[in-house]
């Protein structure tokens, strides 16, 4: 693969692999090629031409962005015509620039800035008046552009036409008049847009958060890991006088590939305690009241120490975890089954069963080289954003098969098919590939790949007549050697038909296939606290409980309180009175428990039921290790002061003193048993996952195991029946922005919460006369909520989308335990509103 | 008319657009003796033999270029740019009205040679009526078997699909060319790779010239032998000059290529009007540096209008006379070109906007004496520099008059009146 | 022209032109190797049907060529004789190149900002037509000045002839039979006329 290639460069000899570029083949030679347009992660497009050098043998200098180092190649960058030329350049460039430096953002850290002192001409010879553009103009939720600051070097418009692959940033008009801009009428809001303004070579695109906020030489990084998502990006958190200023990426090439998205760039404003709860809060009567550490932790302990002397420890339950650090989860399962005895503990507050699996391992890296992606009930945009990037270039570069089965379809701008299922019938549809597959695949496997080919005339993502699209999978998987299908974890009976597809696909005969399953945890650290035993049936390192020791889930814990046989409640980082898919019951329980403890960044809905309140610190002040999606466990370091929060972590060991016992022997000591832990657990940095459920308790009623409600009828299109409305089938759809308290407790973010509304198939809308401006009442068990009226092709018949966490619509509300149900849809006439 | 015309043969006197009269005058007769008795190799052989020099401008040998298509069972496209757009030039313009079956003939046989997947004609938006004439000669070469399925019979078939182009100069250029063929931004590609490698959707493409195309079915029909006995050892066969200016006759006229300069204008386009004298002559369209009348009896093939240090391009012969400010004319030119840019490489994009700016206020007569060192500057930074050859063309003529009329420019910084006897108004827009 | 706004104006229900043509767009989309190239084609059947390509024909567009509206847009940018607003129903565009500008176009184009009452860019009242000059040559240098109303061809426009065909057209004259027959723009009438100028 990488043969050698000797080359000459301004008289040094240098090796490089063949291919290698000139800008980098210098760099290797110890030689600076000064480039625009030019980025290692985008394709070379040699339209700045600040790069040209010469080349001997050709007789016009060449742009060495997009020249490949060869053998014998004679390189020169230092000759005067090149001088003159990069003086050229730079002066045009700068002939109609605002030269405003002091007031950009770019400034200090700004490559045209640094060219110009490097390479740039004295003075500008423009003896014109400059010609004017707009300037600050917005493009969209996080960007100000100027455009007269622009230099055309197009990374931007590149980024997102090869990286994000969404054609929405484009250059229109032609010549000078040349302009970056979005379709008429359109904001950029992309879920990476960010990513622009670190791709910007000067100070055109710039953030609205950081906007004038610090110059880059007051500022103080440190490195840390995003916890916005399982995907684990690094990131530089960068601080001025202690107060976080903004996040960039801190490149891991196997992780986020240099990306991030949007949320994990932007959506850090909660961590300098805006909306954020800096102490201890105690119930008195109606409302919490501030309250000192000590106060706070005592009450806790006395009250703890009580149940367990009249009814013992399993009068507790412990919720959450998948916002700790591995760490904190370990110790947070250590309190609950040591210190304070109870089996009852459970990471799982939402939809997600299972966080990992052990049996077809995953990386991240694996999708790039992948010949069949498989979505299953999952929108990768919307729960592993950056991963998502990985999976769009596959598709388009590689033409990687790319195919989506489930209840919501996800909108991709690469070739794409879509599989559309009402849900619960995933499991059934798989089963029907893993046949076909067992029985060779159809006749015509070519024929029925186009399915996902037909990106040419079709508009990508356009749902394949159904038989075709399965029979295009089947093919795909009968064609492909290897596959890597990301899957929700949420309906186990998804996840039995899983293997059986996948034992399928590996069982053909002939070359070797190799699958990979990943799983996005619903939580940044789910897969971490899984590992760590914060599971009823699990111990840390997934060693099973006995069958008979073990403890009630999440459900079962929530039904216990509701039914006033528990006492007491410990939620950590987890809002569950709007995640867990069955909102009347955890409501209900939160109302009923008699000792209600949450530990939280923010007074969420949960918090405002607790008597006791306990303010954790926010990520930048832990010092710990995250497990992320694929395993892999990266380290992050304390990069703030406390305050008057503190970390989970700390929290749990002051309780377990407060309650007269010692959590750890000594930090050093703890450190050891966990290193220990990981070492006997893990290889190379990464946890293994957990092993398939092995006894899944019977479920009582109302609490999530295994997607056991009756699929739904094949409801499909309506008839307009009934005046008092149809039954549709309800699908709450992730959304990045959605759900969690960062994001809706952040100011940065408020306004782009998802929109709460009903979204209706086309035929379903004219099926149940209503269009969009108007509101329904959806309705299941005891609870309705009434919505306005969207209409999307992509919806599934038969069903009705509303995005999860949604302010003001708590969806979990009509849930019953699973991630669906059936909801009568009526529509809302005026006198009823009014 | 003492020459034989030959691409014109008929224009003006017979419909040729009626395929009838075309084949009257032996038209098509040298596609059915290629796709009966030549193989493509042989048809590809005889054109390269001619030394077919490609008309588009730059003078490349269409049977060379031919060679370059990688054998490697890829589909080979076959485009014809009919762009035109080089100002001063109506030659293709008149071939594709007047002539349509000639063009298509041409096509045929080069996409024969080159056993090309599928045939596209690149034409000029502005071009409506040549779009009809072509859309309907088609469809008379397609009625008559000479397009489309099993041509004639054998078991050569070739579509030719016509693409209209939408105003943008560029495009003419070939890889601009192909990147709005492909539906996008005309805007030019990093060559290498050239088309022949990876042009069309990638796939090993040819971009000929309509006149080039033109002269195609002649060669395979007479043979190189009689086309190397026209014109010049060099520059075989005949050129379509298009004279326009202050001539009494400005007009498109076939002539072997070699002619000088005086026949072209004093006998064939009937000499200077009245009242005008000669003061300059663009041979080769916008971006040719300007001759001068002591260039008089250059003979106007490829390689002597090189050595005079212009260029013979597209042979749009622009015939200037005293009353032509020269400062004005690089006006117009500067407007244009800043106008056409497609606007990626830094130096055109900057440059050309920036000598417009600069032109625009010396011929108001409020030059600086920096201008003229500025203009002259760019000669090094805009050219050579650049993905195609726009930012080179778009100062070639400047530089040739900063060269040849140096005074005329010091007159407007001086703010004296412009040099040229009837000083014209400043052009609106 | 504009047949759609035409249909609005009669009260008539305004089928979108990509439904009535449905055939039309098909078959130039299968010219193709790839869908895409169908793009400037499909801009121009807009144009066609309406005189100017507006957001919406963008819209199907892309929609219908899998592609985004920003791409669309960039595109349909990056060429001139695109209208992204709404013109005349005879866009008349004057050559504004050297040749056509030294031999009486700077002085055709005053001309014609009087007679029509707009000055370049702008569209008459009566909505019949706007003015253009460009910057590219038409391909007409032997017949300075030229023009061009709707993308047909006049030579030697004499500020008479001008009128002359402003004249015809408000009359109702056939454009492209008007062209034909007093657009001087065969081969050798230019020079006769050219001679006799
Ligand atoms: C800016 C620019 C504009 C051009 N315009 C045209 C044109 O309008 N018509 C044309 O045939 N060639 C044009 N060319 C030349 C083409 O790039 C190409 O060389 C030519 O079409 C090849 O055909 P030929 O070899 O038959 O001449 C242009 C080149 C440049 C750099
Ligand atoms: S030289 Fe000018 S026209 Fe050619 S590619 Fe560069 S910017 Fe475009
Ligand atoms: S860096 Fe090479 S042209 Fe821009």
């Amino acid at each position: 693969m990488s043969e050698m290639v000797t080359l000459t460069i301004d008289g040094r000899e240098v090796q490089v692999p063949k291919g290698t570029g000139l800008v980098e083949a210098a760099a290797a030679a110890g030689v600076e090629i000064p480039v625009f347009c030019h980025h290692p992660k985008l394709d070379p497009v040699g339209v700045c031409r600040m790069c040209l050098v010469e080349v001997e043998g050709q007789r016009k200098p060449v742009p060495a962005c997009t020249t490949r180092a060869a053998d014998g190649m004679v390189v020169r960058t230092q000759t005067p015509l090149i001088e003159h030329l990069r003086k050229g350049v730079i002066e045009f460039l700068l002939l109609n620039h605002p030269l405003d430096c002091p007031v950009c953002d770019k400034g200090g850290e700004c490559p045209l800035q640094d060219n110009t002192f490097k390479y740039g001409p004295a003075v500008s010879r423009l003896t014109l008046p400059k010609m004017r553009k707009r300037k600050a103009v917005d493009l969209g939720s996080f960007i100000i552009f100027d455009e007269e600051r622009c230099i055309l070097c197009r990374r931007c418009t590149r980024f997102d036409a090869e990286i994000a692959l969404e054609g929405n940033l484009v250059v229109a008009e032609r010549a000078h008049l040349n302009i970056i801009t979005t379709a008429d009428g359109q904001t950029y809001d992309s879920y990476f847009s960010g990513n622009t303004i670190e791709l910007c070579p000067v100070g055109a695109l710039t953030s609205k958060n950081y906007r004038f906020k610090g110059r880059p030489w007051d500022m103080s990084g440190a490195p840390s890991v995003c916890t916005a998502c399982p995907v684990g990006c690094n990131v530089r958190l960068d601080f001025r006088f202690g107060e976080l200023m903004r996040v960039v990426s801190r490149e891991h090439p196997d992780v986020d590939g240099g990306w991030l998205c949007d949320r994990g760039r932007f959506n850090y404003k909660y961590v300098n305690a805006e909306n954020r709860i800096t102490q201890p809060l105690m119930r008195r009567g109606e409302d919490l009241v501030p309250v000192s550490w000590t106060e706070a932790l005592m009450e806790i302990a006395s009250r703890w120490r009580a149940l367990l002397r009249d009814y013992g420890g399993d009068s507790i339950g412990f919720i959450g975890g998948g916002r700790l650090t591995n760490e904190e989860a370990y110790l947070f399962q250590k309190l609950a089954r040591e210190a304070v005895g109870t089996p009852h503990l459970d990471h799982r507050v939402g939809r997600q069963r299972v966080a990992s699996w052990d049996r077809y391992p995953g990386r991240l890296t694996d999708i790039d080289d992948a010949d069949v992606i498989l979505l299953v009930d999952v929108l990768p945009a919307e729960r592993m954003p950056v991963a998502d990037l990985r999976i769009r270039r596959a598709a388009q570069r590689r033409g990687a098969a790319l195919f989506s089965v489930g209840p919501a379809v996800p909108s991709y701008r690469v070739p794409h098919t879509a599989i559309p299922v009402l849900p619960g019938e995933t499991a059934a549809l798989l089963r029907q590939v893993a046949q076909r597959i067992a029985v060779g695949g159809p006749q015509d496997p070519q024929g029925a790949g186009q399915a996902g080919a037909g990106q040419d005339t079709a508009a990508p993502g356009a749902a394949a007549e159904g038989r075709d699209a399965v029979s295009a999978l089947a093919a795909s998987l009968v064609r492909g050697r290897k596959a890597v299908v990301v899957w929700s974890g949420e309906d186990l009976e998804a996840g039995l038909a899983l293997r059986e597809l996948l034992e399928a696909f590996t069982g053909q005969a002939g070359e070797a296939r190799a699958a990979h399953v990943l799983i996005p945890g619903e939580q940044a650290n789910s897969r971490g606290a899984e590992a760590m035993g914060v599971r009823p049936d699990r111990l840390p390192g997934h060693r099973p409980v006995a069958a008979d020791a073990a403890g009630m889930d999440t459900g079962r814990m929530l039904q216990a309180a509701a039914q006033g046989q528990l006492q007491s409640l410990y939620i950590v980082g987890a809002n569950v009175a709007e995640t867990y898919p069955n909102g009347v019951l955890a409501r209900h329980a939160l109302a009923q428990v008699p000792f209600l403890v949450v530990q939280d960044l923010f007074l969420t809905e949960t918090a405002r039921y607790a008597h006791v309140v306990l303010p954790a610190a926010p990520f930048p002040v832990k010092t710990g290790t995250y497990t992320n999606m694929e395993g892999r466990v990266q380290a992050v370091a304390a990069a703030m002061a406390a305050g008057d929060s503190r970390t989970d972590g700390d929290i749990f060991v002051a309780l377990a003193e407060a309650m007269g016992r010692k959590l750890i022997p000594s930090q050093q000591e703890f450190r050891w048993e966990v290193e220990h832990l990981f070492n006997t657990l893990g290889q190379d940095g990464f946890l293994p996952g957990a092993p398939w459920p092995t006894q899944t308790p019977p479920a009582a009623a109302g609490t999530a195991s295994a997607g056991q409600e009756p699929a739904p009828a094949q409801g499909h299109v309506l008839d307009g029946s009934g005046a008092d409305g149809a039954e549709l089938v309800l699908v709450a759809v992730d959304r990045l922005y959605g759900g969690g308290g960062t994001g809706r407790f952040d100011p940065g973010f408020r306004d782009l919460q998802p929109k709460a509304e009903a979204l209706f198939h086309p035929a379903d809308a004219v099926a149940l006369g209503v269009e969009p401006g108007d509101t329904v009442t959806l309705a299941a068990g005891l609870d309705a909520l009434t919505l306005p009226v969207g209409v999307a092709a992509t919806v599934v018949p038969g069903t009705v989308q509303v995005p999860w966490g949604a302010p003001g619509a708590a969806v979990n509300r009509l849930l019953a335990g699973a991630a669906w149900t059936r909801v009568r849809v009526r529509k809302r006439v005026l006198e009823e509103v009014g | 008319m003492k020459y034989e015309k030959v691409l014109t043969k008929g224009i003006g006197e017979v419909d040729l657009t009626r395929i009838e009269n075309y084949e009257a005058q032996g038209g098509y007769q040298a596609l059915r003796k290629a796709l009966k008795s030549m193989t493509p190799a042989e048809v590809h052989e005889e054109v390269k033999k001619a030394n077919l020099r490609g008309r588009g401008g730059a003078g490349f040998p269409a049977g060379v270029k031919w060679g370059f298509l990688p054998d490697d069972g890829r589909p080979r496209y076959l485009c014809c740019n009919a762009d035109e757009s080089e100002p001063g030039t109506f030659n293709n313009r008149m071939l594709i009205e007047f002539n349509p079956h000639l063009l298509i003939e041409g096509i045929l046989l080069a996409a024969y040679a080159v056993r090309a997947a599928r045939s596209f004609i690149y034409l000029r938006g502005e071009f409506r009526k040549g779009y009809r004439v072509l859309m309907d000669a088609i469809e008379q070469a397609r009625a008559k078997g000479y397009l489309g399925d099993k041509i004639l019979g054998t078991d050569f078939s070739q579509e030719i699909v016509v693409h209209r182009g939408a105003g943008a100069y560029i495009c003419g250029e070939e890889t601009g060319l192909l990147s709005s063929l492909e539906g996008g931004r005309g805007e030019p590609r990093i060559k290498p790779p050239f088309p022949a490698v990876a042009g069309l959707y990638g796939m090993p493409t040819v971009v000929n010239n309509v006149e080039t195309l033109c002269n195609v079915p002649f060669i395979v029909d007479r043979g190189a032998d009689w086309f190397l006995s026209i014109g010049t050892e060099k520059s075989p066969g005949t050129k379509i000059f298009s004279v326009s200016g202050f001539v009494r006759r400005p007009g498109n006229y076939e002539l072997p290529l070699g002619i000088t300069l005086r026949e072209l204008i004093e006998d064939v386009a009937g000499g200077m009007l009245p009242g005008s004298e000669l003061k300059a002559v663009q041979p080769g369209g916008a971006s040719s540096p300007v001759l001068l009348p002591e260039h008089l009896d250059l003979p106007l093939d490829f390689d002597s209008v090189q050595q005079a240090g212009s260029i013979l391009g597209t042979a749009g012969v622009m015939v200037f006379d005293q009353s032509v400010c020269m400062v004005r004319t690089a006006l117009y030119y500067a407007d244009f070109f800043s106008h056409e840019s497609c606007g990626q490489c830094t130096p055109c994009r900057e440059g050309t906007a920036w000598t417009a700016r600069i032109l625009r206020r010396l011929e108001h007569g409020q030059g600086r004496p920096e201008d003229i060192e500025v203009l002259k500057s760019l000669r090094t930074t805009m050219s050579g520099t650049t993905i195609c050859l726009l930012s080179d063309f778009s100062i070639t003529f400047l530089q040739s008059v900063l060269k040849h009329f140096a005074h005329e420019f010091e007159a407007h910084i001086q703010g004296r009146a412009c040099l040229a006897e009837r000083p014209r108004e400043v052009r609106s827009a | 022209m504009a047949a759609q706004d035409a249909a609005r104006a009669n009260g008539a229900p305004a089928q979108p032109w990509w439904e009535r043509r449905a055939a039309d767009i098909d078959q130039l989309i299968a010219r193709y190797p790839k869908a895409r190239s169908a793009l400037m084609g499909l801009l121009w059947m807009a144009q066609e049907e309406r005189g100017w390509v507006a957001p919406e024909d963008m819209d199907f567009i892309a929609q219908r060529l899998g592609l985004s509206r920003a791409y669309v847009e960039s595109t349909c940018s990056f060429y001139s004789l695109y209208h992204r607003e709404p013109v005349g129903r005879y866009v008349i565009v004057v050559c504004g190149n050297v040749m056509c500008g030294l031999r009486g176009g700077e002085s055709l184009v005053r001309h014609l900002e009087e007679r029509l009452g707009v000055k370049v860019g702008e569209t008459t009242p009566d909505g019949l037509f706007t003015l253009l000059v460009t910057g590219e040559c038409v391909a007409a240098c032997d017949g300075a000045p030229a023009l061009q109303i709707n993308e047909e061809y006049f030579h030697k426009v004499t500020p008479e002839r001008a009128d002359q065909i402003v004249q015809a057209l408000r009359e109702g004259a056939d454009l492209v039979e008007l062209s034909e027959r007093i657009g001087l723009t065969a081969p050798g009438a230019v020079w006769e006329a050219g001679e006799s100028a």
